[in-house]
């Protein structure tokens, strides 16, 4: 007679199961991304390498499918939109003028939600956020070096902002994103490099006046050099490779303090060395502005500097409210808010926009400034390649 | 009369016995496939980013160029050496204290013991982060307080130093750092193996005539050193991913490690090159598993050298005579440089008025107005919020994955339940920052970007499970083994299936070691570094992100001040910490 018990439960997993779910996890992980395009095969009507003619009349269609076609109805479909989420390089309060401007100019406007999204991090966030196709900030601030790769995920609306001529958002051409980047971008304000000393330990006439004094035995170990050579790119196509490479060189071999960003100035204060090499004028009026006056920082305008764009704003195309981002971006562009941008941190300011702090203190100190217009992100990348192979950072030796 | 039969055929029999299995066993199922996602899929992913050209959603045609220039460049071996150098003699400073202290405690009559005890386990308390940066405003080579300090001390003798005499960015900077922080770990692993052992092996060398020193160093030692080498060897692993003293630090003295060089590549040198990052992660676990299977070879030795045996008997304390205060006060002295120092400046720090590197004789302008302005910015409550939730959705989904994957392992009876256990303890090879990059490629790219789990929470959590996983399934392993299986197997035979027995025998003995490991993981959520910060963003930020995101800012002040209230948090967290794991013990 058989015997049916209840049998005890065999309990843990069999291998069988465990390889099944190997192989799950290997085909979600092996799905992988899709091919994006490659880099010698831009897609049709996109990337930097296109006809100019054929790139116009693609920016005309992209800007119909996504905008208004008319100022003043763009302006009233914006108050339509939803909330607008900007993510900027300026802090909030530096942010606010823009945003107070832009409200008194139109008043019915969706709400502006802010984001300070400054250095690497946030950015790579942001493009990696539309790369997955999750829209969360609808003006962005990008960076120089991201072009070419927004253009290639083809992730930024292509705006005709001939629409705005004749109106008092009118942008000055050479705040328009020219060829190869077809109108995806426009700019606010600039970023210049000074070099910032501790006046305690840095007499008025022992100053440096230029970059290249970091290069000099008198500044051995008494000074910070930024790991991230932002400054210097700019001075690619007036230098040459092989000045710069000289320059890198010698500064990286001065033995100086390695530092990441502005953070560092209070060390500076404290004295931990004399001289930091070149930091943006805006982070240094901004710690001077916070000790209200009461610091031993002060920043010096070098012989000659670089002015790349401060504010590069892109949209993205998926943007839930693209006329209000249109609006504030040929707001933030125009005159009235180039002013603006440096309104609170005159460091921001454009050396070529009249009336900005920059502009007068250059003009003043007639010091040459290298514009770095927007052809400065096909070459950004080489030179900062360059800077950092010769300070022996993680640099691949390629062949 | 016997049993009754029942009449269905043998092959329905079969499915409805399987089908009754399978429905029993969904949660190991789960589990392990939970297990099988957290440790594969990363991987997958890094190994694929590793071997195409491409960014994170936009990956193009395969290419072993990534390799070829990580393989080709000085850099990748300099930071090999360093990271292999540091981990190594910072271990055995480590391993060198830690056993010095374990001794103290437990075989000798140093007054204040139990005190001395709960004192070796405070610098758990202190956050990595905020450990390197105090020590950074200590030991600046010009304005560290205590460069200072000893520099106005020499210039009395005539000596007239311009900077110095420490330099915290240096190689020595690293290796103390890294060596004092390492020495709970290691006291945590080898104390219990001080406490149970037979002293009669001691009383018979002391009977024979040896000294004390003598017999520590030809008797006790050598018992315990397979117990010692699988410490260190844990220690060393530790110490080799170490990130925030790499970051803090030794980016500014140059020197580079592995865990920066990823970081480096993914995030702070222009233009990203996330390929050659995911290359360097590759090679990074890559040595680590192989570091994970010597220390598990080693594990598996040391039972020859058990010496706890049936008899009872009572721990002889060897009497350090007139070195018994010292050695309290040594004990003291190591608090001092690893909680007390910290935390003192960073809560000097914390209350002066501007952003700035405190100085010697400056106490007049102290302000309570940066605490005032962290409690009532809702941007900190959500960061607090934030925090609070990875803690506790941590804590719950490791120590829950880890209790049934534990289960499954020890009580089951399948072939596979070998690599099971293996692949549980796998993660703790993997670094933080190569979790967090695996991460990004993994909820960045189809299929599984359609979670919408980047840039939120969930990733966060998602991360630091994968990383404590393996502390989660060691403690239940062992909790579990010492559960006698009778008493699950006389509810099997009552007709209980096997997720009732877990839930209702075995659980309620594992209690206590649940909510140890519980808050264990808890507190390791709440000061972990690396992860956080790779997937930080506005929405998902927490608090050790947000106070290096301060440091970095030079909002020295908001930093330091946010990095007191989270000490004041983890304090009683830790003291509780260690109140749990001793009980748990008995």
């Amino acid at each position: 007679m058989t015997v049916w018990t209840r049998s005890r439960t065999t309990r843990g997993v069999s291998l069988r199961q465990a390889l099944a779910a190997v192989g799950l996890a290997a085909l979600l992980a092996a799905c992988g991304a899709e091919e994006g395009p490659s880099a010698d095969d831009p897609a049709e009507g996109e990337g930097g390498t296109t006809d100019a003619a054929a790139g116009e009349a693609d920016v005309t269609e992209a800007h119909a499918e996504l905008f208004e076609t008319s100022y003043d109805a763009i302006v009233e479909a914006a108050a339509q939109e939803e909330v607008l989420r900007v993510c900027s390089t300026l802090t909030e309060e530096e942010f606010q003028a823009v945003r107070d401007g832009f409200y008194e100019k139109f008043p019915d406007v969706v709400e502006l939600e802010f984001e300070r999204c400054n250095g690497t991090e946030p950015r790579e966030r942001i493009l990696n956020e539309y790369a997955a196709g999750q829209v969360r900030t609808d003006v962005f601030d990008t960076s120089d070096e991201y072009y070419e790769r927004i253009v290639e995920g083809d992730w930024a609306a292509q705006p005709d902002w001939s629409v705005f001529d004749g109106t008092d958002l009118e942008i000055q051409e050479r705040f328009i994103a020219s060829e190869p980047w077809g109108g995806r971008f426009v700019a606010s304000g600039s970023w210049s490099p000074v070099m910032v000393v501790n006046t305690d330990l840095v007499a008025e006439d022992e100053r440096p006046t230029s970059f290249k004094d970091c290069a000099e035995e008198e500044w051995r170990g008494e000074f910070m050099l930024d790991t991230r050579p932002n400054a210097f790119p700019a001075f690619l196509q007036a230098w040459g490779e092989e000045e710069l490479r000289e320059w890198a060189r010698s500064a990286g071999d001065n033995d100086p303090m390695w530092t990441r960003g502005s953070g560092v100035l209070p060390q500076l204060s404290a004295g931990e060395r004399k001289m930091h090499c070149a930091m943006t004028s805006a982070a240094v009026l901004r710690f001077i502005d916070g000790a209200d006056g009461d610091t031993n920082i002060d920043y010096i305008i070098p012989e000659e500097t670089a002015a790349p764009f401060s504010q590069k704003l892109m949209m993205p195309k998926d943007t839930p409210s693209p006329n209000a981002a249109l609006l504030l971006m040929a707001f933030w562009a125009s005159d009235e808010g180039q002013l603006l941008t440096g309104e609170i941190n005159p460091g921001y300011g454009s050396p070529f926009v009249e009336g900005t702090w920059k502009q007068e203190a250059f003009d003043e100190a007639g010091i040459t400034v290298h514009e770095a217009g927007w052809d400065y992100g096909t070459y950004a990348d080489d030179a900062t390649e360059m800077i950092v192979e010769e300070w022996g950072f993680p640099q691949p030796e390629l062949e | 009369m016997g049993p009754v039969v029942t009449k269905d055929p043998p092959r329905v029999r079969r499915w409805t016995k399987r089908v009754g299995e399978t429905r029993s066993r969904w949660p190991f199922i789960v589990a392990v496939a939970l297990l099988l996602f957290l440790v594969l899929v990363p991987l997958f992913q890094l190994l694929q980013t590793s071997l195409r050209e491409g960014q994170p959603g936009v990956l193009r045609g395969f290419t072993l160029d990534h390799y070829r220039q990580a393989l080709a460049s000085s850099i990748t071996y300099e930071a090999l050496g360093n990271t292999f150098f540091i981990a190594a003699v910072s271990t055995a400073m480590s391993v060198c204290l830690a056993i010095l202290f374990a001794w103290l405690v437990e075989r000798t009559n140093m007054p204040f013991r139990n005190f001395a005890w709960a004192m070796l386990l405070l610098p758990i308390a202190v956050p990595g982060i905020l450990f390197v940066m105090a020590w950074i405003l200590l030991l600046s080579p010009r304005t560290g307080l205590v460069n200072v300090a000893l520099r106005d001390g020499l210039q009395t003798l005539g000596l007239d130093l311009q900077e110095g005499p420490l330099n915290i960015y240096s190689m020595t900077g690293l290796i103390l750092l890294d060596a004092l922080r390492g020495v709970t770990t290691v006291f945590l692993m080898v104390v219990g193996a001080f406490r149970t052992f037979d002293p009669s092996l001691e009383e018979a060398a002391k009977v024979g005539g040896a000294k004390t020193a003598s017999t520590v160093g030809r008797v006790t030692l050598p018992i315990l050193i397979p117990a010692i080498i699988a410490a260190s060897m844990y220690s060393f692993i530790g110490s080799m991913e170490q990130f925030e003293s790499a970051l803090a630090v030794g980016l500014q003295a140059g020197i580079f490690l592995l865990s920066t060089v990823i970081y480096f590549t993914v995030q702070m040198r222009m233009p990203i090159n996330y390929g050659l990052g995911a290359v360097y992660a590759v090679l990074f676990m890559v040595i680590m598993v192989l570091l994970v299977i010597v220390y598990r070879r080693i594990v598996s030795q040391t039972e020859r050298y058990v010496t706890v045996s049936g008899k009872g008997y009572r721990p002889r304390r060897i009497e350090l005579g007139r070195w018994r205060y010292p050695a309290f006060g040594f004990v003291l002295f190591y608090t001092l440089i690893t909680v007390i120092l910290p935390a003192s400046v960073l809560a000097w720090v914390s209350v002066l008025e501007q952003s700035r590197v405190p100085r010697l004789g400056d106490s007049q302008d102290a302000t309570l107005q940066h605490y005032v302005s962290l409690l009532t910015d809702s941007g900190v409550a959500q960061v607090v919020w934030n925090t609070v939730r990875l803690m506790l959705g941590t804590a719950t989904i490791t120590m829950a994955l880890a209790l049934i994957v534990s289960w499954a392992i020890v009580r089951g009876s399948s072939r596979g339940r070998g690599f099971v256990d293996a692949l549980s303890f796998l993660p703790y090879a993997f670094p933080g920052i190569t979790i967090a990059i695996a991460l990004i490629f993994v909820f960045l790219n189809p299929p599984l970007n359609v979670l919408g789990l980047y840039g939120t929470v969930s990733i966060l959590v998602v991360g630091l499970t994968t990383q404590y996983l393996a502390f989660g399934t060691r403690l239940m392993n062992g909790a579990i083994v010492q559960i006698q299986k009778e008493l699950e197997e006389a509810a099997h035979v009552s007709g209980a299936h096997s997720m009732a027995v877990m839930w209702r025998v075995t659980l309620p003995l594992l209690l206590p070691s649940f909510i140890a490991g519980w808050v264990w993981v808890a507190a390791h959520s709440i000061r972990s570094f690396s992860v956080p910060l790779i997937l930080s963003s506005p929405a998902n930020e927490v608090l050790s992100a947000r106070i290096w995101h301060a440091w970095d800012d030079g909002l020295f002040n908001e930093a330091a001040a946010l990095g007191v209230l989270l000490m004041i948090v983890l304090f009683p967290l830790t003291l509780l910490m260690r109140r749990l794991l001793v009980g748990t013990r008995h």
